[in-house]
């Protein structure tokens, strides 16, 4: 075997510090790649060492995973037959409800005043969300676990009620509630604006549709305002 | 997802009650979740830092996964290996992102680490470390994954096939590609043959 095709072979190797009985006897008698393996195998064990400054876990994500609700396994003691029936009931359900929803979509615009209905469901969801919580910096995170929220469900169809939900999260809703907080979890709530932003625009980068991107950009400039304003209020 | 098998080394060994944990987590037990978040989430944060070049993206990222596992908990298998299943999630949540022109952009210095060098990174020298560091963060995306998937965390080229969702040749090939690269780039001088 060759040097270049043992040197090869040592770098497709999963434990290149552990060769295989062909490699090693030729590292054995050849001093040159044994010397480049050692090098090699010196180099490879470095890369665990390169700094990365890691941040503790965001308080934000214990928060956020507080809210959301917990998936059991479904336990069914039914037997097969029973279960198919009911599989077969549940799927003309299914088929009813999405006739149903595919009809109320289409009735939706001509339903009275159409602007108001999304803000509602905005608001309902900004209530469950506060519901539980009373400490103003907890109502201040879970506002932002919300915007986190509306941003995931982010879509073309539903980019004018996302800008809405948003202004009205980042330039009035938000305000009700971060007077209070404390002055020493201001900083991480801050920390949670400036991402919220960045997460705004890089989805504005990414999608293909020009009338969500720009829902997208205008909340992002709702956050930065709100982040203006409340290092202004603080005085940070 | 699928579940993720076999297990393969691992360089820094996780706490004994991880199973536990898991079991609890899957019973709906919150606090359970968060002791596997705190055990994954330098490992994870890491490993997507130096994906990404960008603390913030990769804090949204990592959260992100955590936030999708919880939420397909049920779909794990125990007893199979959870941090190449919550890698692949990240993988996916990562390969996402990248959709948008706007994330394919270049490492910008202020996402540079700052923070004083450990003890270890002292003795290795700061300036080898950082000829390391951009050698790695040159290598293409893909290979970068698999090389650290692999290095870091020790795992074989069939979990990082599976984390990557690629063949284990492929995966093996990018960790060659990976490491050939980073020779070349750190020791030019060319190979003597006997």
């Amino acid at each position: 075997m060759s040097c270049e095709n043992v040197r090869e072979q040592l770098l497709a190797c999963e434990t290149p510090e552990r060769p295989g009985a062909s490699l090693s006897a030729h590292l054995r008698h050849c001093p040159a790649c044994r010397a480049w393996w050692r090098r090699w195998v010196r180099l490879e064990r470095q890369l665990p060492q390169l700094p990365v400054p890691v941040p503790p876990v965001p308080a934000s994500l214990f928060e956020a995973l507080e809210l959301r609700p917990v998936h059991l396994p479904s336990v069914s003691a039914t037997p097969a037959r029973e279960r198919a029936r009911s599989k077969a009931a549940l799927a003309s359900s299914l088929a009813a409800a999405l006739l149903l929803f595919a009809v109320g979509w289409w009735l939706w615009p001509h339903l009275g005043d159409a602007s108001s209905k999304p803000q509602r469901s905005y608001t309902q969801r900004r209530d469950a969300y506060l519901a539980n919580v009373r400490q103003p910096s907890q109502q201040a995170h879970a506002l932002l676990n919300l915007a986190d929220e509306l941003l995931a469900e982010a879509n073309a169809a539903q980019a004018k009620t996302l800008q809405e939900a948003l202004e009205q999260l980042f330039e009035h809703d938000l305000f009700t509630c971060v007077e209070a907080v404390p002055v020493g979890q201001r900083p991480e709530l801050l920390h949670r604006l400036g991402r919220l932003e960045s997460r705004s625009e890089r989805l504005a980068a990414s999608t293909r549709n020009d009338r969500l991107a720009e829902a997208l950009k205008r909340s992002a400039e709702s956050v930065r305002r709100a982040d203006r304003r409340l290092r202004q209020m603080w005085g940070t | 997802m699928r579940a993720v098998t076999d297990q393969a080394e691992n360089p820094s060994p996780l706490p004994v009650e991880e199973a536990r944990w898991i079991l609890d987590a899957q019973a709906g037990n919150r606090e359970a979740f968060g002791q596997l978040v705190e055990a994954y989430w330098p490992r994870l944060y890491r490993w997507l830092f130096q994906l990404t070049q960008n603390r913030h993206v990769a804090e949204d990222l990592a959260q992100d996964a955590f936030l999708r596992a919880w939420e397909h908990l049920q779909r794990f298998q125990p007893g199979t290996n959870f941090r190449a299943w919550l890698f692949r999630i990240a993988h996916n949540a990562l390969h996402n992102s990248r959709r948008g022109p706007a994330n394919r952009r270049a490492n910008l210095p202020s996402d540079l680490p700052d923070q004083e060098p450990s003890p270890d990174a002292r003795l290795l020298g700061r300036e080898l470390l950082q000829r390391l560091a951009e050698a790695v963060s040159a290598l293409p995306a893909e290979w970068r994954a698999a090389l650290l998937l692999r290095v870091d965390e020790g795992l074989s080229f069939r979990q990082i096939a599976e984390i990557t969702q690629t063949t284990e040749e492929t995966a093996r090939w990018r960790v060659f590609k990976a490491r050939q690269q980073l020779l070349s780039s750190l020791d030019p001088q060319p190979p003597e043959s006997s």
